[in-house]
């Protein structure tokens, strides 16, 4: 079956309709509000979709992905406050535009860009994703472990600034605790401490609520409880004329485009992507000396990028069964909870539900036009709610809905458990994201090493024998050389200004 | 709090869930007797374990070069530690003792009390009593119909 042959009818349904827009709403809030975040979104929905149709399942949490990421310009615009950290660059123009003109103009700027990069990502994700997998087909395990090795390594080496051996650490104690339960191979119980609960591992939910949700409002009850928001609640409308959307294609263009590549490549995720594009637009812009003073542009750009991000990001998730942000490893582990394994095979084995989502994703970004268009003035004033009240709320509903998804008491357990570990983690700085990166792609990992050496008799060898194998090992150990070189480079440059 | 010290603790302690994690391993196989190279359940788990030893040691020798150590700042730590501690009575009376929606509604109740600045304020008291409801009625509405949890 290909793209073409794939029967919309069993897309536009009411279930996978309802969801999308259900996601595109949960979404916009969650993203909207200081500290939460895209990721806390996927999560916070992903306990509902245990009893949902697969197709309705995924497309509520990329659809509630999807809308978080221009959730976050909402708040960063009307209160100068980034709702995610990728709306950081989007601040930077979205609070001057904000003040001098209107805040509903920026906003129509973030939304239709975000729009425009949420459907070049979603035409990418159609259109590169079977060839992607075709290619991939000619991989084999040898490689799969190892493209699940360098995926993790990048989220280790971008998500914890100059703390590399934390973020190792966190990936290898990822991997571990994806080891509990039983073997795939022997059906072996491995580390399960005598509860029958954890012989099919740790509950994936209960693992995200304990070590995403808990540290994060946690985070916020100790540093931001009491912080007072003031929104710009007037002038919220976000229709912009002829001229405005004449001025904001081209950025929007380069952001789609940056912003798509930034998410193919695993762990760079939806905050490089929105400041290369940034810096992108300024290089071309015929007034780079606005920026940073109000410049459309400068929120056009970082906005269509960290929108077509996920698109990108998730190329690799149905090519490879590699998801290429940690906000798609949560993504994946809908998937896994409806025991669909993502990869090149997936359009083989199951078309109609690969295509239903490819194509759903498209619905994604229209939904979000709709909504943020309707609903982005109501938005901007739910933002000026307090977090006294709101954090309690959000850890609330996170406990109940860890314990929702299997109904385990054990997993309640489990989730305070790992939340009071994790909190003193990100304390430390430890990368919670390489965590879960490595959670998710424990299996895929260690079946590729076993399987590769079961191939090769046991030896190492193989890895350097296979020319795509040893491509991908190179840039491996490049990748792991990458902070002794830069270090390197910061101690040469230091001696010669000292010298001078 | 001192950054060092924090990291130190936790360190020692990830290198002793290393260690315990490699002691079990031995009542796993590494290598099963089907197939020359086929590595059983505990060969990978085995790798994994020495690995983390391995970052942990020269974590630990990295923090304890290190010429600077940043205090933590604990900003709200009271409600922190309050949460903390309340967090697990309510988990224990609702596995225990039952009445979730009884026991949400207190802790809720609870939390956001304890978080406002002004707790003898009237008018919070009845945003909160109403706000509290209305979470606890979408609870209700989205997991215990929609979802059919029974908790």
């Amino acid at each position: 079956m290909s793209f073409l042959d794939f029967d919309f009818t069993t897309l536009f349904t009411l279930s996978n309709l309802m969801a999308i827009f259900l996601g595109t709403i949960v979404g916009l809030i969650i993203g909207a509000l200081p500290g939460l975040g895209a990721t806390m979104a996927v999560i916070f929905l992903l306990p509902f979709t245990y009893t949902m149709d697969p197709v309705a399942a995924v497309l509520l949490l990329l659809a509630a992905f999807q809308a978080a990421e221009y959730g976050g310009s909402i708040s960063a615009i009307t209160l100068g406050i980034p709702g995610t950290p990728a709306a950081v660059a989007t601040a930077q123009d979205g609070i001057p535009l904000a003040r001098n003109e209107s805040p509903g103009k920026a906003l129509g700027i973030s939304l239709n860009a975000s729009v425009i990069g949420g459907v070049v990502g979603a035409l990418c994700l159609i259109f590169l994703t079977e060839p992607f997998a075709n290619f991939a087909l000619r991989l084999s395990d040898p490689e799969f472990f190892l493209l699940g090795v360098m995926g993790l390594i990048a989220v280790a080496s971008i998500s914890t600034k100059g703390e590399m051996t934390k973020s190792l650490i966190s990936v290898v104690l990822g991997l571990m605790v994806g080891t509990i339960g039983m073997d795939m191979f022997t059906g072996q119980p491995r580390f399960i401490m005598g509860q029958l609960e954890l012989m099919e591992g740790l509950g994936i939910v209960a693992l995200l609520v304990g070590i995403f949700a808990i540290p994060e409002i946690l985070r916020v009850v100790k540093d931001d409880l009491h912080t007072q928001f003031a929104s710009q609640a007037s002038n919220l409308s976000t229709k912009l004329t002829g001229k405005d959307m004449k001025r904001i294609a081209k950025p929007s263009g380069v952001g789609s485009i940056i912003g798509t590549i930034s998410g193919l490549l695993p762990g760079l995720g939806t905050v490089a992507a929105a400041w290369f594009s940034y810096i992108a637009a300024k290089k071309i812009s015929k007034s780079p000396e606005t920026f940073g003073k109000g410049n459309p542009e400068g929120i056009a750009a970082p906005e269509s990028a960290n929108n077509a991000s996920v698109g990108g990001a998730l190329i690799p998730l149905f090519a490879l069964g590699i998801p290429g942000s940690v906000g798609i490893a949560v993504v994946m582990s809908a998937f896994i909870v409806h025991g669909i394994q993502p990869g090149p095979r997936i359009f083989t084995k199951d078309p109609t539900l690969t295509y239903g989502i490819l194509y759903g994703f498209l619905l994604t970004t229209v939904a979000l036009y709709i909504v943020g268009r309707l609903l982005t003035p109501l938005f901007a004033r739910i933002l000026v709610v307090p977090n006294s009240f709101l954090m309690p709320i959000v850890y609330v509903v996170a406990i109940v809905g860890g314990f929702s998804a299997t109904s385990r008491y054990f997993d309640i357990w489990l989730s305070l458990i790992l939340g009071l570990i994790s909190l003193l983690f990100v304390l430390s700085r430890f990368s919670i994201a390489a965590f879960v990166m490595a959670f998710v792609l424990s299996p895929v990992i260690e079946v590729g090493l076993r399987r590769s050496l079961l191939i090769s008799g046991g030896s190492y060898s193989i890895f350097l024998t296979r020319p795509f194998s040893l491509v991908f090992l190179i840039i491996i150990i490049l990748m792991l050389m990458t902070p002794v070189f830069r270090k390197m480079g910061e101690r040469r440059k230091r001696n010669k200004l000292e010298n001078n | 709090m001192n950054s060092k010290v924090l990291s130190l603790v936790l360190l020692l302690g990830t290198g002793l869930v290393g260690v315990i994690y490699y002691l079990s391993t031995n009542s796993l196989k590494s290598l099963t007797s089907a197939s020359p190279g086929e590595m059983g359940a505990g060969y990978f788990p085995r790798l994994l374990a020495v690995i983390l030893i391995a970052l942990t040691i020269l974590s630990i020798i990295q923090t304890l070069l290190e010429k600077e150590s940043e205090k933590i700042d604990l900003g709200n730590w009271k409600m922190v530690v309050a949460t903390i501690i309340l967090t697990p009575i309510y988990i224990f009376l609702w596995v225990y003792v039952g009445y979730f929606y009884i026991l949400t509604f207190i802790f809720l109740f609870g939390l956001i009390y304890l978080y406002q600045e002004d707790r003898k304020s009237k008018k919070m008291l009845i945003i909160n009593v109403i706000t509290t409801s209305s979470v606890l009625v979408a609870i209700y509405v989205f997991f215990g119909v929609l979802l059919e949890i029974t908790f």
